[in-house]
């Protein structure tokens, strides 16, 4: 386990309500390979601050009150050999020194553990994942440049991306524009992202990732966070709040998680942290941030727990002083141990804890699983729509006597992209957000299948009985002499058969097989 | 101009000279490029030396997110006169004749356009060159060769410090031709070289200089166009 350094000012005690010598032996017990150091006057002195993490794995800030500017702060981590992303950066005043000073010190521990958590996972950061945010020249005339200071931006993996494969969900989801989909790639205008995350939210392959913000990383804070018992604090619940909004006056038992925009929030998030023994969640609302989509989810959240039994206010959107009530105590939610679970996983998980048997479908405009109906009489099919779908959903699967589309709704994120490619027309492909719990647990199930014509010659199949007979109509009447050696032969044989053919036969005035297909 | 350590008494805000800027970016360019050309006795002392001087003034370079891949480069270069054999066997492996999967080719035109017009880069290269009054020194290497495009990054930089003082339009002028030229030239192709780079084998200390080249160019390009949109404040 990482060594991680907490820097805190040595007006802890003072400022924060906060007894050093205490909070360290607590985070000892809860995250193992913890050091306190206290440092005086460490929120305003660069020096100081880069001289105290110098040489170290890995370290978290708790500042009483950070008195640098952020720019300034990242060149002291950095002059220490750290990633300034790395390094998680807690107000201890702001979070600590309005409550009595048993849950200060809870409070402070169970923050900064999440804090440890997080930098313990930093995956590190490339160069085009982080980006220098506009800034001013402070005088032309001494010609200086104020502290530049760092944001981390979305990349796209191209290894893990499906745009080869026409999938673009990400590109109009992007409020900057910043995303191009062009040759077969989507790539990303830097100087356009503002790190919002709203890409990385979209993408059903995880092909986008925000440094410091990556699911493993989120991930830690809120397991960290959620871990033990409640203790002095009380019901403790997660409050999502983003980079635009200050968080003030919020009741103990409100941990809060930062992201750099509610964008990046995805329902399955809440869940997750629900599952993993959250007493409820609330997003604080921001004017930036919040829109139709993340309303949606959220109302998703809140159905689905009225649909399994549990009061649905514990999932929901607060204004600024939505957050001065405690969370509701542990009630119906399930408590597990914090682990993450996949999307699907974590809502069977949720569903089960309440109702186990319950395989009633929730139809819901804000669900993150969609699901995907065929019209069984004119589906062909061709796997059109498999070959579209960005995650895996549809699937085509052929054996010599039968093929099958089949699908699975853990995967489904709804995109309609099955819809739009569908060469029947509207009507054969339908998708409906909708969390279906006996689907999710079924896993792939075959939506269509039929048998296969085999070729009368050599015994390969040919095509499914649907797709020829929908090949037959398309021919009529007009081709109609074609269809003996299109319904019985395959096309390697169809060749071999092509002199039985008249308009075969006049396209070969040699009298020999054209290559014809 | 001797405002620099602001930050280190406890100010709220540090505040950076461009002149100062100007000239540690044109001495990270050449120290970027001269350790990309072959390490021959004459070269390789001066490579060190200049590693070793750099690493001593870290303050300003620690305030650009290129430092830490940069700071590590400079940690192995300062060493590279420990084994010289071994690393000119490093170079010509990785740049030269490295046969699995050939070579890490050091210029633009072998990832520009995919490779098809050559001649054209090189000629609009020197071209750019003579424009600002220079010629190619007749070292053998070719106008695209990383080195040739750094080390002219490296004189705009100096222009451009030496402006600063005299003529804040000049300064200005030449701010836009660096972007320009890096935005047209290097920061065009070395990202994919420095990714093939990190994917060649036995590439020993040139894959710590690819990883900084690549971070170098990626933030120096976001710094310039900051500068350039950067309107003046309140003094």
């Amino acid at each position: 386990m990482t060594g991680v350094l907490i820097v805190a000012c040595d007006d802890l005690a003072s400022a924060c309500g906060v007894d050093p010598n205490a909070l360290e032996a607590a985070l000892r017990m809860r995250s193992g390979a913890v050091r306190l150091r206290t440092v005086a006057g460490v929120c305003g002195d660069a020096r100081a601050l880069a001289a105290a993490v110098e040489g170290e794995a890995a370290a978290v800030l708790a500042l009483c009150a950070p008195r640098l500017t952020r720019g300034a702060l990242q060149t002291a981590v950095r002059r220490a050999g750290l990633d300034p992303l790395g390094v998680p950066v807690v107000s201890l005043r702001a979070r600590c020194a309005p409550h009595p000073p048993d849950v200060a010190v809870a409070r402070a521990e169970t923050i900064l553990a999440g804090a440890v958590a997080r930098a313990r996972a930093f995956r590190g950061s490339r160069p085009e994942q982080v980006r220098a945010r506009p800034t001013r020249l402070r005088s032309r005339r001494s010609l200086l440049l104020a502290d530049v200071e760092y944001e981390p931006v979305a990349a796209v993996a191209r290894a893990r991306c499906a745009a080869m494969a026409g999938c673009a969900l990400c590109v109009p989801i992007c409020p900057a524009g910043a995303l191009v989909r062009d040759d077969g790639h989507v790539s990303l205008d830097r100087s356009r992202c503002d790190g919002c995350g709203a890409c990385v939210a979209a993408c059903p392959r995880e092909a986008i990732e925000i440094p410091a913000y990556r699911d493993e990383e989120l991930w830690a804070e809120i397991g960290a966070l959620l871990a033990g018992a409640d203790g002095a604090l009380g019901s403790r619940g997660i409050a999502f709040f983003c980079r635009h909004v200050e968080l003030s006056g919020e009741a103990p038992g409100w941990l809060p998680v930062v992201l750099p925009s509610l964008r990046l929030l995805t329902p399955v998030w809440i869940v997750r942290c629900l599952d993993a023994g959250a007493n409820a969640v609330a997003v604080l609302e921001c004017e930036i941030c919040v829109n139709e989509s993340l309303r949606a989810g959220v109302a998703w959240c809140g159905a689905l727990l009225g649909a399994i039994g549990a009061d649905p206010y514990r999932a929901r959107l607060v204004g600024p002083s939505g957050l001065a009530a405690p969370p509701p105590p542990a009630g119906s939610v399930h408590r597990s141990e914090p682990t993450f679970l996949g999307e699907a996983a974590a809502v069977l998980s949720l569903v089960d804890a309440e109702r186990p048997s319950d395989g009633a479908e929730l139809t819901h405009p804000g669900s993150p699983f969609g699901r995907v109906s065929v019209g069984v009489e004119r589906c062909t099919l061709c796997g059109a729509c498999a070959k579209a779908c960005p995650t895996g959903a549809l699937a085509l699967l052929e054996t010599p006597s039968e093929r099958a589309l089949t699908f699975d709704h853990a995967c489904c994120v709804a995109c309609g992209s099955c819809e739009r490619t569908c060469p029947e027309g509207r009507g054969v492909v339908g998708v409906v957000r909708s969390t279906s719990p006996k689907l999710l647990r079924a896993g792939p199930v075959a939506l269509v299948r039929d048998e296969q014509a085999r070729c009368v010659r050599c015994g390969a199949p040919i095509a499914p009985g649907t797709m020829l007979g929908r090949v037959a109509a398309l021919l009529g009447k007009e081709h109609a002499a074609l269809m003996p050696t299109l319904m019985r032969c395959c096309s390697t044989c169809r060749v071999l058969a092509g002199e039985d053919h008249p308009t075969t036969r006049t396209m070969s005035p040699t009298g020999e097989v054209p290559l014809v297909r | 101009m001797n405002v620099l350590p602001t930050a280190d008494r406890g100010s709220r805000a540090r505040m950076l000279p461009l002149a100062a800027l100007a000239r540690l970016r044109g001495r990270t360019y050449r120290a970027i490029g001269a350790a990309l050309l072959y390490p021959d006795d004459r070269r390789l002392p001066s490579l060190v030396e200049l590693a070793r001087e750099m690493r001593r003034d870290r303050v300003l370079a620690a305030s650009f997110a290129f430092y830490l891949p940069w700071w590590r480069c400079l940690d192995a270069l300062a060493k590279a006169d420990a084994e010289p054999g071994s690393l000119r066997s490093a170079y010509v492996r990785t740049f030269l004749v490295e046969p699995i999967g050939g070579p890490c080719v050091p210029q633009e035109s072998a990832y520009v356009d995919g490779g098809k017009g050559m001649g054209e880069v090189i000629g609009e290269l020197e071209r750019e060159y003579a424009l600002s009054g220079l010629t190619m020194a007749g070292t053998g290497e070719p106008a695209d060769h990383i080195a040739v495009e750094l080390d002219f990054m490296a004189f705009l930089c100096g222009e451009e410090a030496a402006a600063w003082g005299s003529d804040e339009r000049e300064a200005e002028r030449c701010l836009g031709r660096e972007r320009a030229f890096l935005i047209a030239h290097p920061a065009r192709w070395l990202p994919a070289f420095a990714e093939r780079l990190g994917r060649a084998p036995r590439a020993g200390i040139y894959r710590i200089v690819g990883e900084a080249a690549h971070a170098f160019v990626q933030h120096d390009r976001d710094l310039l166009g900051l500068l350039a949109t950067a309107s003046p404040g309140t003094p």
